[in-house]
Formats: structure tokens, sequence, C-alpha cells
């Protein structure tokens, strides 16, 4: 274990404290029952736009976060998950592909965040949502109330795994691996609060074509898409690709996956 | 089957992370919070006629008490990092109040069970002579009041999880709660079949409070299934009618309803024949089967729905821990448990005890 015996009697020692002045001074602190932000700069409000006419669907990004942050095999911070469409009622019409990528969005209103109960996973003042592993019980509590299948549990480390826009690079004043390697520039990131970035003249640009994903649940999300069909916002009404294999070929994906 | 007009052709499958020991936890922890609160019948509402049965609830109370915080634990990808849910307390999560309420029940019951049972057990487990009787109404009421903040935090814990529609229903908690109290009874059926008198310390109960536990609360089950039937096909935006969309055109859930109506509906209309020892013993098997099946559907199969991507996810259960070897362990741990719980009981040849109440054996 990684937190020694005196940490831990410091903390429990703190714990019956904080539960003694908790009693006394609890109506006082009620707007202390939310999680704060911590960390980052607080002037910053980091983003990203993501330009659909612009994406061809290469996984270049997907694979530049598996090598940036070397998430197990299987696992994914970043995918670009694509759809054919097609008119049922003009069978004679080219099918049309949709690729849409996705990641953490950094919402503004995280659903992951207030329900961890050890606060290992919380959001930076620079809207960033990070997940503190040493702290992590690996509950996967984040896991299920993330609306956007973003989080995992990683079998590595046995805790939550998300993106992290890249945190250690935007640090050091680098752009998150997805965007570098973007091949069409679809991916555009930066600080939303400083009017000069490219982002904010991009979302600026795009005016109401910007959407995000299911906004209905009130997230906030962060990561704001350009060209993005009404269709595919939220839960996508088609066939998975299973499916669409199981009835062709039988089952025996099993063996696919292992 | 209409064509669909989207095909998905490149995503992942999202593995599960509640995994089936999350499904062993809510079912026999719902079992303990069940036989506690049916045992009060006897040890605070004082009604003679339920001592045997709630003997028997006791020994299933402190059997599942025992092995769900285990279940619990093992869910946990870090579960040697337990202690952090006590280093940093975080009120505005459910979870973190239940690493409070669990471990408290579980303790609590298991005094409270020692004191219903004291007189039954052999002399060195009742440490002393000292008459504690007393005691029992107030840490039956403390045990009862505890046992309800569990269902609470269990059941809410659920349901606050926004981001799938299966679980955001308020319908959730009842359905986990009454489902909960019927396998209490039905396990008790099953225990007081197999191992009541088998020695002086448990005699058997007519399996009639048992039998009428399970059917009331099985029936209440059926009728929460109603109620979320209801919500969802009153269509619109709500929870139940956005998960009602979802799953209604699969298969594989048609059939979990249709068993689930089965397993409760059985229970429901013969649990009041449940008398016969044997064939209680049966109806317990069916209800704890849609028991299990109701918390298998809500999380594992509930996990398998895209939260974004279209279809289903895939799954195959794991031969290993985290799948049927940790199903197998957890069930070979209760056997083990309620083994204990018998051989211990037969061990009380030494009655210079008070007596249990004359009730007719069967």
């Amino acid at each position: 274990m990684d937190i020694s015996r005196r940490s831990f009697l410091t903390k429990s020692g703190a714990l019956t404290c904080g539960a003694v002045s908790c009693a006394v001074a609890a109506p006082a602190d009620a707007a202390a029952l939310a999680p704060e932000r911590y960390g980052g700069d607080p002037s910053k409000r980091y983003a990203m736009a993501i330009d659909l006419r612009r994406c061809i669907g290469c996984q270049a990004c997907t694979v530049a976060c598996t090598m940036e942050n070397q998430t197990p095999i299987g696992d994914f911070r970043t995918i670009v998950t694509q759809y054919d469409v097609v008119d049922v009622d003009d069978e004679t019409q080219t099918v049309a592909s949709f690729t849409l990528p996705r990641l953490c969005n950094h919402c503004d209103n995280p659903p992951c965040v207030p329900v961890c109960p050890v606060q290992a996973t919380f959001q930076r003042e620079d809207g960033i949502v990070v997940v503190d592993t040493d702290k992590c019980v690996g509950c996967a509590y984040c896991v299920q109330a993330c609306p956007y299948d973003a989080r995992f549990i990683n079998p590595k480390t046995n805790t939550a795994d998300k993106c992290t826009f890249c945190v250690h690079r935007v640090e050091v004043g680098l752009l998150p691996a997805c965007v570098e390697t973007c091949t069409g520039g679809a991916r555009i990131f930066g600080d939303v609060n400083d009017p000069e970035s490219e982002i904010s003249r991009v979302l600026a640009e795009a005016g109401d074509a910007v959407k995000v994903l299911r906004p209905e649940m009130g997230t906030d999300p962060h990561v704001y898409y350009i060209g993005l069909e009404t269709a595919f916002e939220g839960k996508v009404e088609g066939q998975g690709i299973l499916e669409t294999l199981q009835e062709k070929f039988g089952t025996g994906n099993e063996e696919a996956r292992s | 089957m209409s064509v669909p007009n989207i095909i998905e052709t490149v995503n992942i499958t999202h593995e599960i992370s509640w995994l089936p020991w999350a499904v062993s936890y809510f079912f026999f922890v719902s079992i303990a919070v069940g036989a506690a609160l049916t045992s009060l019948m006897w040890t605070v509402l004082r009604r003679p006629d339920w001592e045997n049965a709630a003997r028997i609830d006791i020994l299933v109370m402190w059997s599942a008490a025992v092995v769900a915080p285990v279940a619990l634990l093992a869910d946990l990808h870090q579960p040697a990092r337990f202690w952090h849910f006590y280093a940093n307390f975080t009120p505005w999560s459910w979870m973190s109040w239940g690493a409070y309420f669990l471990p408290a029940f579980a303790a609590v019951s298991i005094v409270y069970g020692w004191l219903v049972m004291r007189p039954v057990l052999p002399r060195w487990l009742r440490l002393g002579t000292r008459d504690y009787s007393g005691l029992i109404k107030p840490m039956a009421l403390l045990t009862g009041l505890l046992a309800l903040l569990v269902a609470l935090y269990t059941g809410s814990e659920v349901m606050i999880v926004e981001s799938r529609p299966l679980w955001h229903s308020y319908t959730l908690i009842a359905f986990f709660f009454f489902s909960g109290v019927s396998a209490s009874a039905a396990m008790g059926l099953l225990v007081n079949a197999v191992l009541a008198e088998n020695g002086p310390g448990i005699r058997r109960a007519t399996g009639a409070h048992l039998g009428r536990v399970m059917a009331l609360f099985s029936l209440l089950s059926l009728l929460t299934g109603a109620v979320w039937l209801m919500l969802g096909m009153g269509g619109g935006t709500n929870p139940e009618a956005r998960a009602l969309a979802v799953v209604s055109a699969s298969p594989h859930w048609q059939l979990l309803g249709w068993e689930l109506l089965a397993a409760f509906g059985i229970s429901a209309i013969f649990g009041i024949y449940a008398r016969n020892l044997w064939f209680g013993a049966l109806l317990g098997l069916v209800t704890l089967g849609g028991a299990w099946l109701l918390r298998w559907a809500v999380f594992i199969d509930g996990q398998l729905i895209p939260k974004t991507g279209a279809g289903f996810y895939d799954y195959t259960l794991p031969q290993g821990p985290d799948g049927l070897l940790g199903i197998i362990g957890i069930f070979g741990l209760w056997l083990v448990v309620i083994i204990v719980e018998s051989v211990v009981m037969r061990w009380t040849s030494d009655t210079t005890t008070a007596p249990l109440s004359e009730i007719p054996a069967e």
C-alpha cells in the first residue's frame, strides 16, 4: 500500500476532529456540502471544439492518445465512433457515413464528481476533470454516473481512468496528443475564457451550429461539436455492429475479442 | 423487425465496471434488511406466534449480514483501500454514507441477534448469566432503523444515477426493498426446511408466517413493477419511458420481464401455501431466483445498455473471480455461515435456559 501508517493515523485523527467540528459547525458550512474545485489556473477554462466536417475517421487521435497515455489494450480515453446511415425510403441512395469522436466532456456540472465517495475525482479550477489515482478505491461509481461512457476502470491500476485533456502536456504548454495528431485539424483545444484563442474564434464563427452531446442531461459539456446531426446527439437509435455481425454470421465475437 | 437507418460500424464494448459481486451484495444486503425487519414482529411487536419465524429470521439476517459486506468489498477494484472511505467522508455521496450505515447495521444486527438468541445459544456463547433481555427491544429498534437506512442508501445510490434511465427511477428503491423482504422470507423457508430442528436450538416455524411475508412482498414487488411499466408506457421523457423504449424491443429483455413476472407471481400466489415444509422451500428457491434475477437485470444487463452508442454491449460471464467463481464463492460462504450457525445451535444440549414458548410444531 502506498499510504504510510503515519498518514493513516493523521487522517483518522483528522476525521475524528472533523466529525466533531462538523457536528458543531454544520449549519454554517451548508455551502461546503458540495465538491470544491482546486488546482489549475482559475483564470482559464479549457475546452475542445471538434469540427466534424473535418474529421475523416482515421483514428489517429485514438492511436496518439493510446501511445501518450499508455491505456491498456481494449480501453480508450478517446475513440472515433463511426456510423453508416441509410435512407430506408430510398434504397438507391448511397450509404452515407458519419464519424463522431468521443472523449470526456469535462462538463461544468460533471455528474461523476459528486458521486465519488472518497473525493478522488475532482474538477480543477481550469475545468479539467481528473482522478487522483492514489485516492481512488475503484468503486466505479463515477463510471456509472458519466452520461457519455467516457470513464472505465483501468485493469492495470484498478482505478478510474479517463481523458485528462492531456493535462501533463497542457501544463508545459503542449497541446493534447489527439489535437496534435489530428490529420484534418478537426480537434481544436484551448482556453474559452480567452476571446483571442483559436477555440474562441472557431466557436464564435460557428455560432448556432455549435452543439454538445446529451444537452438534456444539464451537464454543460465543454467538448463542442460543429456539424453534429441531431440523431447522434444522444443515445444513437440504430443497430450495433455486433448485432449486425451476429445476425449475419451467428455469435462468435467472444473469440474475436479474446 | 424494421431496418434501422443507422448502423454503428466502429465502437468499443464498454466493459461492465460493477461486477457480479455487486449483484451478490445487493442481493444479500436486501435479505439481511428484510430479515431484520421481519424479526421485529416478535422482538418489538411481541406477537408470540412469530417467535419461531423470528428466530429463523435472525439466522438469515446473521448469514446475509456477514456475506454482504464481503461481496461489496470484492466489488471494489482496490479493496485494500476501503479505509479511504473513512479518511475522506463525503456527505454529498450516498456511497459515502453507505460506508457508515452498512458496518453499523452489520455490527448492531449481530449483537441484536445475539441478544434474541442468547437463551438458545450454547453456554459459552451466552457470555455470562446476567440478564440482558431488557436490551432486546431497544437493540431491535436500532437494528430496524439501521436496516431502513441501508435500504434507503442502497436504493438511492443507484436511483440517483441519471445517466442510466433504467436506474434513475424512484420505483427502484421500492423494488429492491420489497423484493429483498420477500427474498429474506424465502431464504427463511429454505433454512426452516433444511436446518431447523436439527438440534434443540431452533424450532421449526410453521412456514405460514414466512410464507405470508413472502407472498405479500412479492405482490408488492409486482405492483412496483406495474407502476414502473405504467410510467414507462405513459410515454414522455421520464426515465421509465426512456428505459422502456430501449429494452422493450429486445427479446432478451422481454424474456427477463416474463421471468420476473413468473417468479414473483408464483411467489405471491402460492406463498400462502408455504405451510408445507418442502413446498415452502421450493417456493423460497423460486423467489430467491426472482430476487437475484431482478438485481442481475438491473446491474449486469443494465450496464450493457450503451449511454451513447447504438444497440447493446457484449458480455460473457467470466469463469474466474469476477464471474462464475465469484458467484459460487459467495454462495459457498453463505452456506458455510449457515452451517456454522446450525452446528452452534446443535450444541445447545445444555439447556438450562429459558425455554422457547410452547408453539406446536407442525
